[in-house]
């Protein structure tokens, strides 16, 4: 298929593509860097990504990505992927993957993620680096469960802090098309708990593309048929539709804490969050924090992260506000020119 | 593209507009009964008709190729479309009846999912909740079987290093118990002076009379501490 043929064996060509890709879904390989289980408890996996310098930074980064949909955007494909830029800068990276949690997991909530997974995940991640220190990285809700984990455990061996696209508060005016939708006059979680249990992997991604319907039903598909039809590669629109399309469950007392402890009464903000009876105080916070927002992010829009650098109590902390959407922010070329680089400058003096 | 490929098959694009139009005034009507300010709205709306209208006609020939016209339609309305969805979604009117419908549905699920658990148990069936408590005592196996690795690796941690948990301050208060008593009993020991001090003798007191060559307590501490990785090592 050349770009701007328009015979009709290329047009059937790039139709038949086209129709397969709908009929059966985009699948590409995906979390490509090497990698090697460290520790698992129940679905939760930390790994490990095989070094490919000899000389490594001795603080090693914990990755926490949240629990909507899976933690492989991280690590996207090879040439796209901010694992394999970390690694490949010589840092010793870790990434903990929740798992897809099942119906026995429902009782799981922000109180075990934080003061059981978490911990755990940083012992057997110092275990194995050798180290005493560590970067916790969290990404969208991993940043909210990374900072919460901060405030609880302010001290060694946590070194640093970085949050990005993370909501940390829910201002119910500056929360967009979300905190409407998650009003308590017009969302009830328990409704969804008593339906179904967890979450479904299903109602979390529709409440997520309907924020952008347009772009997300339609704007996507005419994407793919442009590119196939000029005979572009496909492997980018691939792989992000495969990630796009693989959501999963939120366990059912995580989801009710995340819409009524978050979205609709602001808890962390408030300094009025509690797990298991301790309260989370974002001002216990000292470390060097690193703060990245989107300025065209709509899921978490810049007010949820400017928010934080007044709540925490570190002296070192910064704030960047990059010109790129929630996804966008860490994949594609923008991420390579601006996050990944800023990213690595920040963390290098503070990782020796 | 070859020239007579432009008037074969092609189509009227005013005959395509005609339907959007109708589309587009039936949103703006829905918007009005929902509540949204049509008068405000609808100079903006006006504004953005024209320009789409503007780039569909902007390159005629294009429009003979059906996708490159369905590509160029797109373009052209996506953005009054996503502005007509938001306008919708944002509305309290539509996101309050989107709720009933939405309670309305939960109900239903949660009536067939009650139903399904009683049909399987009138099966003799597992259930889907049946499964779950299973995998929760799976789950609970498998944390207690982590509880016993993770104590193992501590020990194992502690062995490597020749300590155990709690034993460092243990054996630091231990040690200055001893020293305490060493320098009492040495305080005895040593000739009394002409005027006896008229507080006890404090260990500071004791240090500043020790011989020269006698090591200070913290020193003896210090050297004791080097030497605890060695069995048989003794304090210098």
């Amino acid at each position: 298929m050349s770009q701007g043929d328009s015979t009709p064996t290329s047009a059937f060509q790039a139709l038949e593509a086209g129709m397969r890709m709908l009929a059966e879904g985009a699948r590409a390989e995906t979390g490509q860097t090497p990698k090697e289980v460290i520790w698992s408890r129940n679905k939760a996996r930390l790994y490990h990504y095989l070094p490919v310098v000899t000389q490594q930074l001795p603080v090693p980064i914990l990755l926490v990505y949240a629990l909507i949909n899976r933690p492989y955007i991280l690590d996207l494909m090879p040439g796209n992927s901010f694992v394999e830029y970390l690694v490949g800068e010589g840092f010793q990276v870790y990434l903990l993957d929740w798992g897809i949690p099942g119906d026995e997991d429902a009782a799981l909530s922000f109180d075990h993620y934080v003061l059981d997974y978490l911990p755990a995940a940083v012992r057997n991640v110092l275990r194995h680096a050798h180290a005493e220190e560590l970067t916790l990285f969290g990404y969208c809700m991993g940043g909210t469960m990374a900072a919460m984990y901060a405030a609880l455990f302010p001290d060694k061996p946590l070194k640093n802090l970085v949050l990005l696209t993370t909501p940390i508060a829910f201002p119910p005016d500056q929360l967009g098309l979300l905190g409407l939708w998650t009003r308590a006059e017009y969302f009830d979680p328990e409704r969804v708990i008593a339906a179904y249990g967890n979450a479904p992997a299903a109602l979390i991604d529709h409440a997520m593309r309907m924020l952008k319907p347009v772009t997300n039903y339609v704007g996507t598909y005419v994407t793919m048929w442009d590119r196939l039809r000029q005979d572009r590669p496909m492997d980018t629109w691939l792989a992000m539709n495969t990630w796009v399309t693989d959501g999963i469950p939120m366990a059912a007392a995580t989801f009710r804490q995340w819409i009524r402890d978050f979205y609709q009464r602001n808890l962390l903000a408030e300094g009025e969050l509690r797990l298991r009876g301790q309260r989370v105080r974002l001002t216990n916070i000292s470390c060097p924090v690193l703060i990245i927002a989107g300025k065209r992010d709509h899921i978490c829009p810049m007010p949820q992260t400017e928010a934080t650098m007044t709540l925490i109590g570190s002296q070192d902390r910064t704030f960047l506000a990059l010109d790129a959407g929630h996804v966008g922010l860490l994949t594609g070329s923008d991420a390579r020119s601006q996050m990944w680089p800023n990213v690595r400058n920040w963390l290098l003096p503070r990782s020796t | 593209m070859p020239d007579d490929a432009r008037g074969r098959g092609s189509f009227d694009p005013m005959e395509l507009w005609k339907p959007w139009i109708e589309a587009t005034g039936q949103i703006f009507l829905a918007a009005a009964k929902a509540g949204a300010e049509p008068i405000a709205q609808s100079g903006e709306w006006l504004k953005l008709l024209d320009e789409a209208r503007s780039r569909m006609l902007r390159d005629q020939a294009s429009l003979a190729d059906p996708w490159t016209a369905l590509r160029e339609w797109y373009e052209a309305t996506t953005a009054i479309w996503s502005k007509a969805a938001e306008d919708i979604l944002s509305n309290t009117a539509f996101v309050e009846a989107t709720s009933r419908l939405f309670n309305n549905a939960m109900s239903q699920q949660m009536a067939q999912r009650r139903s399904a658990e009683q049909q399987a148990a009138a099966l003799q069936l597992a259930s889907r909740s049946d499964v779950a408590r299973v995998a929760g005592l799976v789950v609970a196996l498998e944390e207690k079987v982590e509880r016993i690795e993770e104590a193992l690796a501590s020990a194992q941690e502690h062995v490597n290093t020749g300590t155990s948990p709690g034993t460092e301050h243990n054996l630091d208060e231990r040690l200055e118990r001893l020293e305490r008593k060493l320098d009492a009993l040495l305080a005895s020991a040593e000739p009394r002076a002409s005027t006896p001090p008229e507080r006890p003798a404090s260990r500071t007191h004791l240090a500043a009379v020790q011989p020269p060559s006698e090591p200070s307590a913290p020193a003896r501490r210090r050297s004791r501490v080097k030497s605890r990785g060695h069995p048989s090592g003794t304090a210098s």
